[in-house]
């Protein structure tokens, strides 16, 4: 088991390192020149001069990366070309609208999920199945940004207490996490079902029946238990990118996150906070698929024994 | 009367697929006493197993069961709610499987998986209780070192290993009635025989009556008082094992009798009964064994022979009974 904990931190480490170096220089090549927007059009060549030693952009960029990296480790990530603002305070303030929608989002479509897929298993062939599995079609075929102005314009304008922008309220939760968690509700579910389905036929359950268990046990404890593993590779992706934000639906929501600073700073050019933002959720990224390495090795302790 | 424990009359399965109506299991009959162990043989797909399933009320859809009575110590099983089936399942009747390897669950510790049954049928026992006999079992089936198997998940054992927590499990509440569906087909033959010496022994301290399913007629040999030979998911003959080996009547019997390879014997070549089992959605019309049958008539070929002879050997041929045998 160490062994194993110790071979996936590794790699993690190695991630993260590759991923650092491919941030870095993709970002100082591509084209566009983010002195240039600052300063606007009528500048003489001095002034870009002076801006550029200012902002370190004159060293070669092997030194840039270094400083960066040292930077980044001591938990500083420079600051932003334009608000001159540290960046690491812009991520953490951007970072905890996307969590806290993340986490309630996807708190709620789990348990619908869950839900949804395990009666759907157990109504195989039934009315109830084809109904929850075309809900779960519906879902993932709906594009979110599409759901969230339905929902803006059929609950938000309607019901004057649920605010159609910002996330300070409670009530303003409801939307942005339904539009968000319907897609990932429909992926829970259909896994869950699929899962549920083929441990639904193995050996073990006819012995589980035999042995005279209560159906419930049987569900939960032999069926769900072993259906795990492919739930919870879902689950972990699904993470990785609520994590990284949602730029369509906090852009029509109106709500500062992850993928509204990103995408912002992308077009702005403000190198520093878009690579500090591509670590962190690159972090966040490897962090999860970190845990699910380790969830796998408690969810099915033959995984440990091959170790 | 109270020596059978188990009794099935005419029990009937039929599948129902695409509008197929597909007659799987056709009026299967007979009866197992306290100490008994009743050999039930046959190839692949002459509904063994599905007479197992048949006689637990688990047979998988869309196949219903149509007709017959199954009365475990004397209570009727068809018809009865699946709680209530719940109930005597694991406990009055117990199931052994023919794949260790698959029939126990992967991620839970083998102790817990006896415990579990022994707590779902008792709910004046305890969980720590459980586990002290889970463990009393495991030593009793010869597993070595029977605290760490008790930790032990399937995986980390052998398939000798694993069939004897099965059997464990399937004995933990004592039940009068233990199905064996080809226990030792996935077994080395040295572990076959000591599996067999296991539910031989078992059988004996608990008094329990034995089902026991396989296509080997030498195992049979060893383990059965009474055996029924099944073909095509009719009986096609019934009687004690004694009898049967030494006037085999039907000549499917006297095929699979003829099958066993022997030791010392200087045989140039196995014999094979020719042909296979019918496919169900394409049944001859007369005797179902007629196509493969060295003896079969031009009436064997229009005609069904029914179940006929006295109690203690009854077959299912024309070569026997007086006449014509729709008496």
């Amino acid at each position: 088991m160490r062994r194993y904990l110790v071979k996936r931190i590794l790699l993690a480490l190695g991630i993260l390192f590759a991923i650092s170096i491919i941030t870095f220089f993709v970002l100082n090549i591509i084209p566009g020149d983010p002195v240039a927007l600052m300063l606007g059009d009528n500048v003489d060549p001095e002034t870009i001069e002076t801006v550029r030693h200012n902002l370190g952009m004159d060293k070669s960029l092997g030194i840039q990366y270094v400083e960066w990296i040292a930077g980044f480790l001591t938990g500083n990530m420079g600051e932003s070309y334009f608000q001159h603002k540290p960046v690491l305070g812009m991520i953490v303030d951007a970072f905890g609208y996307t969590a806290r929608l993340a986490v309630v989002a996807y708190a709620v479509a789990l348990v619908i999920g869950l839900t949804f897929g395990i009666l759907a298993a157990l109504h195989r062939g039934k009315a109830l199945e084809r109904i929850l599995m075309a809900f779960a079609v519906a879902g993932i075929s709906a594009p979110s940004f599409w759901v969230a102005i339905v929902l803006q314009i059929f609950i938000g304008l309607r019901f004057r207490a649920i605010p159609i922008s910002g996330l300070d309220r409670p009530a303003a939760y409801l939307l942005p996490c339904l539009s968000l968690g319907t897609r990932y509700a429909a992926s829970i579910a259909r896994i869950t079902r699929t899962s549920m389905l083929e441990i639904m036929n193995q050996d073990f359950i006819r012995t589980a029946r035999a042995k005279g268990l209560a159906r419930a046990r049987i569900v939960m404890v032999h069926m769900f238990r072993n259906a795990l593993i492919p739930i919870i590779t879902v689950v972990g992706s699904d993470l990785t990118t609520l994590f990284a934000g949602s730029m369509l639906t906090e852009s029509v929501f109106n709500i500062p996150g992850m993928g509204k600073l990103l995408v912002d700073n992308i077009t702005k050019r403000d190198i520093p906070v878009v690579q500090g933002g591509v670590m962190m959720v690159a972090l966040l990224c490897v962090v999860i698929y970190l845990v699910v390495d380790l969830l796998y090795a408690v969810v099915d302790p033959n995984i440990r024994l091959e170790e | 009367m109270s020596d059978i424990v188990l009794s099935v009359e005419h029990l009937s399965i039929t599948f129902y697929k695409d509008k197929a109506v597909l007659p799987t299991i056709d009026d299967v009959s007979f009866t197992l006493k306290r100490g008994e162990t009743l050999g039930i043989v046959g190839e692949s797909g002459c509904g063994k197993s599905m007479t197992v399933n048949g006689i637990l009320q688990m047979v998988p859809e869309p196949g219903k069961i149509t007709g017959g009575s199954v009365k475990l110590n004397g209570e009727e099983l068809v018809g009865l709610s699946e709680r209530k089936l719940a109930e005597r399942r694991g406990k009055e009747i117990a199931l052994i499987f023919q794949e260790p390897m698959t029939s126990l669950n992967p991620l839970m510790r083998c102790g817990a998986q006896i415990a579990e049954t022994i707590l779902a049928h008792d709910r004046s026992v305890g969980r720590k209780e459980a586990d002290a006999r889970a463990l009393e079992l495991i030593k009793q089936v010869g597993i070595p070192m029977p605290e760490k198997i008790f930790d032990s998940i399937p995986g980390e054992l052998s398939g000798g290993m694993r069939q004897r927590i099965v059997i464990a499990m399937a004995l933990c509440n004592h039940p009068s009635v233990l199905i064996c569906d080809e226990p030792t087909t996935a077994l080395d033959v040295t572990i076959q025989a000591q599996i067999l010496r296991l539910i031989n022994e078992m059988k004996r301290s608990y008094n329990t009556g034995v089902i026991f399913i396989t296509h080997d007629m030498g195992v049979i040999r060893e383990m059965a008082d009474q055996v029924m030979v099944m073909y095509a998911g009719q009986a096609v003959e019934y009687v004690d094992a004694d009898e049967l080996f030494r006037h085999p009547l039907h000549p499917y019997t006297q095929g699979l009798i003829r099958c066993i390879p022997s030791f010392g014997k200087d045989e140039d070549e196995l014999y094979v009964i020719q042909g296979s089992v019918p496919m169900l959605d394409n049944l001859p019309k007369g005797c179902l064994f007629a196509p493969r049958c060295p003896y079969a008539t031009d009436r064997c070929r229009v005609e069904r022979p029914r179940f006929l002879g006295e109690k203690r050997h009854r077959v299912r041929c024309f070569l026997y009974g007086k006449e014509d045998g729709d008496a």
